[in-house]
């Protein structure tokens, strides 16, 4: 029993004997994809001016398109004058007829004749006798002074009307009008009869005189006339003195002055558009600016355009006050005229019917009532002008015959600045001109030079520099629409491709109605002229001998610690038939050169059946050690290119793919 | 507080009236495969690194479709009385179990990496590997009768901890210079809760069931037994991954090459992972039927002799329920071929020697096995199954060790 018991503690022993497990480890070799990514040409030609196109057998062309000129011809029409300036001095200005009234009765008369008022007693019927001299020397006072304070006048007319109601004839009267401060006489009137119920008038001219607010008008001398017979005495019936004072020309003068209208302007004005001839112009944009320069108080004008509508409504400006200058500093009042169509062809109803180039204004100017007394003398002036500033959003009529020189026009191109060296044959490259004119007049256009250049060659456009391609005008439907034209004209390009240029040079001249005026009207949109590019259109049947490429890329690698990779696979399926010798540099941050990733290695051409179609990818793998990536930057590309079989045209379509992944092989130390 | 004192009553009752008892402490270590030696594992143990020479000399040693190691340790220790014609047992064992199959493609895979086997295909499918650690409490009960004795046993299991993955198809293709990866797989996985590692975590609970017949027929003994016909139920923090799917990788797809920025790599690799979730599932233990039988003759070295046939139920996962077909997978994905064995007893002066010839089992082969009893009442039986491979050195490929200490009072 001891024995069993002993050899089943050493046995225990031995299970107990925990031994200490150390855990393997070992490293296992991945090799697993990382990125792919298919070309085609789209990815090949990424270049935001070239488009791609294909037909239906999906044949590649690359389409190019650039503008080539670009045309303003907005100066042609715009409006930028000055019209209408005018001055007016105080002659023009007028002054409103003066009237004043007397009225002596036939009471007055008897009463200042001691006792005749008992002889000739109111409302009697008695024969007045003759009475001589019944007036001498009486002075009646004429207050104007509601009208004027003074007035030095260069013209005026005095009338004089008396009527007599007196119940008998009066004669022998003999009025003298005098200034009340200096005593001038100013005017005198006779008047030998009267007769009863009758008025008698006269009138004399007090140009140069000067008129004070306060006149006398003294009665010389009146006689009565005996009656014939007994009559009706009437104390209230009256002999009226009317003074008048008209055609009021004022040198200067200090007044109340009423509203009145100084000036009146209506008249055409007619733009120098020089061989333009227009009849109507939408305004875009633009001003008409009235500049005015009063010395006269309370100075206002009115100015319309009627040839200048809006939604069928003239312009008017309405009343524009004009402050009394206290300087020679112009005060302008400025209109916006956009949206206003302007009518060229002179006032309405004119004669010798529409003309062009030419506007209707009216001008008016005027005094508004001062309502205190105002001086005004024969410096004061109205001046005024109207300034023109319009932008045309079109114009119809006649656009005249014009020469308009373009270019030389250099335009930039990049579209082959990742060619490095070597050729192409384009078996075909079709380069168009393609004008769209959106201008209703004849043109003529004639390429005076095409080409295109590298460094070293320049390569001319096989077109006749002399001829003039006549480009159609363009037209306008009933809702005002334009109907635009276009032109093409067709030359072959490849021998100005094959050079890779960098630039084309063009320059041009256009002929504006080389022909003369259509009987069709032209018309002008400032902002739709002409459109004029140039199309390339290029399909890709190429035979390219040892054209290299170049192609910079930007590289960001950041340390990978977790793997130890130790090689890269890049792994290329062509799908097009181009053998591609491939070299790839690697470059660090400031742009220098640190290594070769890979230096020639050749990707054999897919093959091609006896149409040099792709029938069949070629695939090959380009094995490259892994190392620090970390400073790489930037890795240039540089792949030269043949046309597989060589010597012949291929064609490149749409579903030539280049398939390439990435793989790696990676060793992972595990551990259980 | 009666109920429970009736309940202690009960089987003191019983053991009182006992008049035989038995006390068995049974120590097993085996382990067998079908392709990996002795000298495999040294060198794995003793080195530390593998290297890809050990894994070209494992794949040269492997002669069939799938590579099998299976390990079992255990210790148990068991109870037995008897009662007039009725024996009870009782017994607690500690059970740790490891079963895997997997194809030579996944060896080199795992070992060597895909680099090697570019424009070819790997196939893993039908790989699975099984962990399991558990306690087994179980209670038997038989009874004689004239000729037969029929006995039972229920074990309640208490789950540690469980591993299994489970392929039933995958294959990767590797393109040459592995420009893109053909991947299938269709695979189950479970796992049980993680965050607790400690041997007696309790993260499931199961039961199992034992039955046997003995019959004596003539001179002979006729044993039927299925026994640890049983599963646990483990639970719901287990992680569960069931996944079915199709992909090639070439990669990830940029647009433009020409400007490379590696942060695409961020999302190079496999992302698309499977989801896994939490929940229970139900794991077999590996059960055993066994049909023996005991004879005896007049050759010496075979007086007393027992053949029989062993077969293991094992199937991989709570799939199916139970039919006709879930029993035959049972026994196809034990991993076990169907052992048949016979064994003597051959005594000799200083201790009795029990030979066993047997073939099949997990490494498919003959196997010579040998134990040393000493004792009658009180035994110790030391054996292994696989006698030649423990004197073999290198080329072995499987290993047993058993002790069994009975004592009868």
């Amino acid at each position: 029993m001891k024995k069993i018991i002993y050899i089943f503690i050493g046995i225990s022993a031995l299970f107990s004997c925990k031994h200490e497990l150390e855990l393997p480890s070992w490293n296992i070799d991945l090799v697993i994809p990382v990125v792919n990514s298919k070309l085609s040409i789209n990815n090949l030609i990424a270049d935001s001016t070239t488009n791609i196109n294909q037909n239906e057998s999906g044949m590649i062309s690359l389409i190019f398109q650039e503008e080539l000129i670009n045309i303003h011809l907005d100066t042609l029409i715009k409006i930028d004058a000055i019209a209408d300036e005018q001055t007016h001095t105080l002659d023009s200005a007028s002054f409103a007829d003066v009237i004043i009234s007397d009225t002596a009765t036939l009471g007055e008369s008897i009463n200042e004749i001691p006792l005749l008022s008992l002889v000739l007693p109111n409302g009697s019927s008695n024969i007045i006798p003759a009475i001589p001299s019944i007036a001498s020397n009486d002075t009646i006072s004429i207050n104007a002074s509601e009208y004027f304070e003074t007035m030095n006048l260069y013209q005026g007319t005095l009338k004089l009307d008396i009527k007599n109601e007196y119940p008998t004839d009066i004669s022998n009267i003999s009025l003298t009008l005098i200034n009340a401060t200096n005593q001038n006489i100013i005017a005198t009137f006779l008047f030998p009869l009267i007769p009863t119920g009758t008025t008698v008038s006269d009138s004399v001219s007090i140009a140069g005189q000067i008129l004070d607010e306060n006149l006398f008008a003294i009665l010389d001398n009146m006689d009565v006339n005996a009656s014939n017979g007994a009559v009706l005495i009437d104390y209230s019936d009256a002999i009226i003195t009317t003074i008048t004072i008209s055609d009021i020309g004022i040198t200067e003068a200090t007044a109340i002055f009423p509203e009145q209208q100084l000036t009146e302007t209506l008249k055409e004005h007619t733009f120098d558009l020089g061989g333009v001839q227009l009849n109507e112009v939408g305004i875009k944009s633009g001003t008409v600016t009235v500049n005015v320069l009063s010395t006269l108080p309370n100075g206002k004008m009115i100015y319309n355009i009627p040839s200048l509508k809006k939604n069928g409504v003239s312009f008017s400006s309405g009343d524009i006050i004009i402050p009394q200058a206290t300087g020679t500093e112009l005060t302008t009042f400025e209109f916006n005229f956009e949206g206003y169509k302007l009518d060229l062809t002179g006032e309405e109803n004119r004669d010798g019917g529409d003309t062009i180039n030419t506007i209707y204004t009216e001008s008016y100017t005027f005094i508004d009532y001062t309502g205190t007394l105002e001086t005004i003398n024969a410096t004061d002036s109205f001046y005024s002008y109207i300034e023109f500033d319009l932008t045309p959003e079109y114009a119809t009529g006649f656009l005249g015959t014009d020469t308009i020189s373009f270019g030389p026009e250099i335009i930039e191109s990049d579209i082959f600045n990742f060619i490095q060296s070597g050729s192409i044959d384009f078996e075909q490259a079709d380069m168009s001109i393609n004008i769209k004119n959106f201008i209703g007049a004849d043109m003529g256009l004639q390429i005076t030079n095409l080409s295109s250049t590298n460094e070293n060659t320049e390569v001319n456009a096989s077109i006749d520099n002399n001829f003039i391609y006549e480009i159609n005008r363009a037209s306008q439907n009933i809702d005002n629409q334009i109907n635009s034209t276009l032109t093409q004209i067709n030359f072959e390009g490849d021998k100005l491709l094959e050079i890779f240029p960098n630039k084309f040079i063009t320059s041009a001249t256009f002929y504006l109605n080389p022909y003369g005026q259509n009987i069709i009207e032209d018309f002008l949109y400032p902002e739709f002229t002409l459109d004029a590019n140039i199309n390339i259109e290029v399909p890709l049947r190429v035979n390219a001998n040892n054209l290299t490429l170049v192609d910079t890329s930007e590289i960001e690698i950041n340390e990978i610690s977790n793997y130890d990779i130790q090689k890269v696979f890049f792994n290329i399926e062509n799908g097009f038939p181009l053998d591609i010798k491939l070299k790839i540099l690697l470059l660090d941050e400031n742009d220098i050169i640190i290594d070769t990733l890979v230096q020639d290695i050749n990707i054999d051409a897919a093959q091609v059946d006896i149409n040099n179609i792709v029938v069949n990818n070629q695939i090959t793998t380009v094995e490259v050690d892994y190392q620090d990536f970390t400073n790489i930057k930037k890795a240039i590309l540089i792949s030269s290119l043949n046309t597989m079989p060589n010597n012949e045209y291929i064609s490149l379509y749409s579903n030539y793919e280049i398939d390439i992944s990435i793989s790696a092989k990676i060793n992972k130390l595990l551990s259980n | 507080m009666k109920k429970i004192i009736l309940l202690l009553f009960v089987p003191l009752s019983i053991f009182s009236q006992a008049t035989d008892n038995e006390i068995f402490w049974n120590s097993n270590f085996h382990f067998e495969s079908n392709s990996i030696n002795r000298n495999i594992i040294s060198n794995l143990s003793d080195d530390n690194t593998i290297t890809n020479q050990m894994i070209d000399n494992w794949l040269n040693s492997s002669t069939s479709e799938y590579n099998i190691i299976h390990s079992e340790i255990l210790n148990g220790l068991d109870y037995k009385f008897f009662v007039k014609k009725m024996h009870f047992g009782l017994s607690i064992s500690d059970n740790n179990i490891l079963n895997t199959k997997f194809t030579d493609d996944l060896i080199k895979l795992a070992f060597k990496g895909n680099y090697f086997y570019q424009d070819q295909q790997l196939d893993f499918g039908g790989s699975n590997f099984r962990a399991s650690r558990f306690q087994q409490y179980k209670f038997i009960f038989g009874k004689k009768f004239n000729n037969y004795i029929i006995s039972s046993g229920i074990s309640y299991l208490s789950g540690n901890h469980h591993l299994s993955y489970i392929i039933n198809e995958g294959t990767l293709f590797t393109a040459p210079y592995g420009s893109h990866l053909d991947i299938l797989y269709n695979m189950n996985a479970f796992v049980t809760d993680t965050s607790d590692f400690t041997l007696f975590a309790n993260n499931g609970n199961g039961f199992a069931f034992d039955f046997s017949a003995e019959f004596k027929i003539q001179k002979s003994n006729i044993l039927f037994s299925i026994s640890d016909l049983g599963f646990i139920n483990w639970n719901k923090s287990s992680v569960i991954l069931d996944a079915d799917s199709t992909f090639n990788f070439s990669g990830i797809l940029i647009d433009d090459i020409f400007n490379f920025n590696d942060s695409i790599l961020e999302n190079t690799f496999i992302t698309d992972l499977p989801n896994t979730k939490n929940n229970t599932f139900k794991s077999y233990i590996p059960a055993t039927v066994n049909l023996t039988v005991n004879s005896t003759s007049k050759y010496k070295y075979f007086k007393n002799y027992s053949f029989g046939i062993i077969a293991k139920w094992y199937p991989y996962m709570d799939d199916t329920p139970l039919s006709f077909l879930k029993i035959n997978q049972g026994f196809k994905q034990s991993n076990f071929k169907n052992l048949y064995f016979i064994n003597s007893i051959i005594k000799t002066k200083y201790c009795d020697l029990i030979p066993k010839l047997s073939h099949g089992g997990y490494s498919k082969d003959t196997n010579l096995g040998l134990a040393l009893a000493k004792g009658k009442k009180n035994k110790l039986i030391l054996g292994t199954y696989n006698l030649l491979d423990l004197i073999n050195n290198n080329d072995a490929n499987s290993l047993s060790i058993y002790i069994n200490l009975t004592k009868h009072f």
